[in-house]
């Protein structure tokens, strides 16, 4: 019986990855050319920036958040960078630059949540319409171009055989893991989204807490920025629409739970790459736009459906 | 050092009101010392001030330990020696035992959370304590009582002199409130204090050493507990003398109007119970938290499925799919948790009251939010609930206030069958009074009344009837003339006779 119950605890643990493995065995048998290396490389660029939006993401719905913002912020902090990644300038100047931008966008949205006590849905979605109208601004309303050749380079390029976009998804994604769940830090943000009065009366400071994972959100969507405009080799302020949403169905698909303080990084990186592959999946294959559209929504309810019904069995 | 915390004129201003008037606490080492009084009595914000969750108006003064004491925050507060296990705390579900021991103040080596450390000191503190469970298990798998027991163990681990347990005995057994006692009497050799918030009597003189009381934001008194006995407390708590704690009013008993036979739910915690109730009868339905008590009357209520049983109302059969189908046959049910069943607490009394009987408030058909004032107005008259007006939010209301705002949405509906599952936990005494009063009113006009209590002198002091239930099956029934405390208490724990 014990086994038996641990067993079934393990299978619903891991569910996602055995359903990734599933996937991908599937997609092989239908198209083999999806296992090709050229296109393995292909879903790990793909990935990469929406993997990098997801580990922000992670950090605010653990601690009982949700962010609405990322994509605006992606596109304001990609103009910042297109403006600034022109010439000879070094890159570190316009990778610092977006990432602090993104970063006084998660404060803000962190400070209106935690001391406004605002609603996260409407603070973040306040800030969705007006950090795109920001970016919209300043550059006019149109692309801004000219970026420098290192710059435009960058995205295309590898390490090691590694796409460099993929590269930094694996920095960041060391990092987040290693943070959320070896440190003091990481372990107060479950705590936070666990129970916040609980954690309050426990001495932890709610307050940073919130604000802090809202800025480390920010903080990525601005990396994310940077690097989504040298993948396209312009800066767009159009970019990034409803890229919240694929960030937050990939930790859903993860198992983060929407009711906060339950999560795990692997589930993430799961996550990111299951949608990933079923959209490159289904392009290989052929399959609509459309049809994607629709398939993505139905993933979506059903692992939110399954992380439902796994909880409510131990209640 | 005679006391290790003492409090001296305390008081506390919230915009408009005077929460605390000059109030004092003394509490020597190692003992347990009862805080009481009604709801509003001002305990709770004298605790809160205690963990620096709230400041006090300048002019009072607490010493602890000998010196001078000032915190900010909880964490400062168990830093200095004071923890607090709140009664509406929940724990953090979703981690880990050794987790919830060290949340806020994390072990940790080179700058990231030892794990191992704390596995292994949680483990030490849980054997010491008797527990068995393990460090690594998630909470939501453990019992309420078990979840406690982690509180206590958190408070213990910081080495807290003080520590304040409020209602600590509210959502557990009889049987884990005896095991709760063993180590408060273990704290207490070691020279722990223990303030105890809780307005169960007979748990006040089993546990406790001295009492204090506040009335209104006021210090009462103060006395050892070998000194005192229930009358007085209860006169210094409420103001006036109570002779009758439970007041029972005559009623005549007529026919059957309400019966469930073998009932038998799906999920199997309910096994082969059979009740009935007569006009003018009231029922009560004993036994230990977890005996199947509160299930058998959701099942009935058709908020779970039967897979046996036959409901009877008034001689007609009833199939009950859900819980429309016997409200309308004239049953009403007064869940346990007010909060989560009983009440749309962001709705304001009006609402509420008119949410089952909606159908009465119909003009042409539709809603009629003046004669939704009328009706809700005249039962806020006739229960006596103390609210400004029947726009007020049911949120911002006492217990008391909740309980009877509950009881008139079903009133409104004018039932025969009036269930009622734990109707007076966590309310003050006054309040409790009333609800007895109603309830002998009610079988005075020859409605039927099930009452579910876990405490026996409430069921013994209000009922004709006592049904007995133990492990989900029914372990026995005695009317008025035999009822006893011991025969009770050996049917709850099913031991045959």
């Amino acid at each position: 019986m014990e086994n038996k119950k641990k067993a079934s605890s393990f299978i619903s643990e891991y569910f996602i990855f055995f359903i990734f493995i599933a996937i991908v065995v599937i997609l092989t048998i239908m198209k083999p050319s999806f296992i090709s290396p050229r296109n393995l490389g292909n879903i790990l660029k793909q990935a990469s920036i929406n993997g990098i939006l997801a580990f922000g993401m992670m950090f605010v719905i653990i601690s009982g958040g949700f962010d609405m913002s990322v994509g605006s912020t992606l596109a304001f902090a990609g103009i910042l960078a297109a403006m600034l990644g022109k010439g000879q300038v070094p890159l570190i100047l316009p990778l610092i630059i977006s990432m602090f931008a993104g970063l006084c966008v998660g404060i803000l949205n962190g400070v209106g949540i935690s001391v406004g006590n605002l609603p996260a849905f409407i603070m973040t979605l306040g800030t969705q319409t007006g950090i795109r109208g920001l970016a919209l601004l300043i550059c006019g309303g149109n692309p801004v171009t000219g970026l420098s050749e290192g710059y435009r380079n960058l995205a295309a390029g590898t390490i090691l055989g590694i796409p460099t976009l993929a590269v930094f998804w694996i920095v960041v994604a060391a990092i987040c893991s290693f943070v959320a769940t070896k440190t003091v830090y990481g372990r107060r943000v479950f705590a936070c989204g666990g129970n916040i009065q609980a954690a309050r009366v426990a001495g932890i400071n709610t307050n940073f807490i919130r604000i802090s994972t809202f800025a480390i959100a920010g903080l990525l969507a601005g990396l994310s920025g940077f690097l989504m405009t040298s993948r396209v080799t312009i800066g767009q302020p159009t970019a990034g629409e409803s890229y919240e949403m694929d960030a937050i169905t990939a930790c859903v698909v993860g198992g983060v739970s929407m009711s906060g303080g339950v999560g795990k990084p692997w589930g993430v990186i799961v996550g990111t790459l299951l949608i990933t592959i079923i959209a490159n999946g289904l392009d290989i294959l052929g399959v609509s736009a459309y049809w994607q559209k629709i398939v993505k929504g139905l993933i979506i309810v059903v692992a939110v459906l399954i992380d439902v019904k796994g909880k409510s069995k131990k209640d | 050092m005679e006391y290790i915390l003492d409090m001296q004129n305390i008081s506390k201003t919230f915009p408009g009101v005077k929460a605390l008037d000059g109030v004092q606490l003394k509490v020597r080492p190692g003992e347990v010392h009862a805080l009481m009084g009604e709801n509003g009595a001002g305990k709770s914000t004298l605790m809160k001030i205690l963990m620096g969750i709230y400041t006090m108006d300048p002019g009072g003064a607490i010493t602890f330990n000998g010196q001078p004491y000032v915190v900010h925050n909880p964490k400062e507060a168990m830093d200095t020696g004071v923890a607090m296990i709140h009664q509406e705390l929940n724990p953090i579900l979703d981690m880990t035992v050794y987790e919830n021991i060290f949340v806020g103040r994390e072990l940790r080596k080179h700058g990231i959370v030892d794990k191992k450390a704390e596995i292994e000191e949680a483990k030490r503190l849980i054997e010491e304590c008797g527990l068995h469970v393990s460090p690594t298990e998630t909470l939501r798998h453990l019992t309420v009582a078990q979840c406690q027991l982690i509180e206590i163990i958190k408070a213990i681990s910081v080495n807290a002199k003080v520590i304040i347990m409020d209602e600590p005995t509210a959502a557990i057994t009889d049987r884990e409130v005896e095991l709760l006692f063993g180590h408060i009497r273990r704290l207490k050799a070691k020279g722990v204090a223990i303030i105890y918030i809780s307005h169960r009597m007979d748990e006040i003189f089993a546990i406790c050493d001295s009492v204090t009381v506040y009335r209104d934001g006021r210090y009462i008194g103060c006395g050892t507990t070998k000194e005192l006995d229930e009358a007085a407390l209860i006169k210094m708590m409420v103001g006036r003398e109570i002779t009758d704690v439970f007041p029972k009013l005559e009623a005549k008993i007529g026919e059957t109007i309400f019966e469930a036979k073998h009932v038998t739910r799906a999920d199997n915690k309910v096994r082969d119970v059979s009740i009935s109730v007569k006009r003018g009868e009231i029922l009560g339905i004993g036994g230990l938290v977890g005996a199947g008590r509160s299930e058998l009357v959701e099942g009935i209520f058709g908020m779970h499925r039967l897979s046996g049983g036959e409901i009877t109302v008034k001689g007609k059969p009833v199939h009950v799919h859900s819980p429309a189908d016997i409200i309308r046959e004239g049953v009403a049910l007064v869940t346990e948790d007010r909060k989560v069943t009983g009440l749309n607490l962001t709705g304001s009394v009006n609402d509420n009251i008119s949410m089952v009987a909606i159908h009465k408030t119909l003009v042409n058909g539709l809603y009629s939010k003046g004669k939704a004032r009328k009706l809700s107005q005249e039962y806020i008259e006739k229960l006596n609930i103390k609210t400004p007006s029947g726009d007020q939010i049911v949120g911002n209301l006492s217990g008391g206030n909740q309980q009877k705002v509950v009881i008139s949405k079903w009133l409104l509906n004018d039932p025969d069958i009036i269930i009622m599952d734990e109707p007076t936990r966590g309310i003050d005494v006054g309040a409790k009074r009333d609800i007895y009063l109603l309830i002998g009113s009610l079988v005075q006009q020859g409605k039927a009344v099930i009452i579910i209590s876990s405490e026996i002198p409430e069921l013994m002091g209000v009922c004709d009837r006592i049904v007995v239930m133990a492990e989900g099956h029914m372990s026995g029934e005695m009317s008025r003339a035999d009822f006893s405390q011991e025969s009770i208490m050996r049917l709850a724990s099913d031991i045959a006779v």
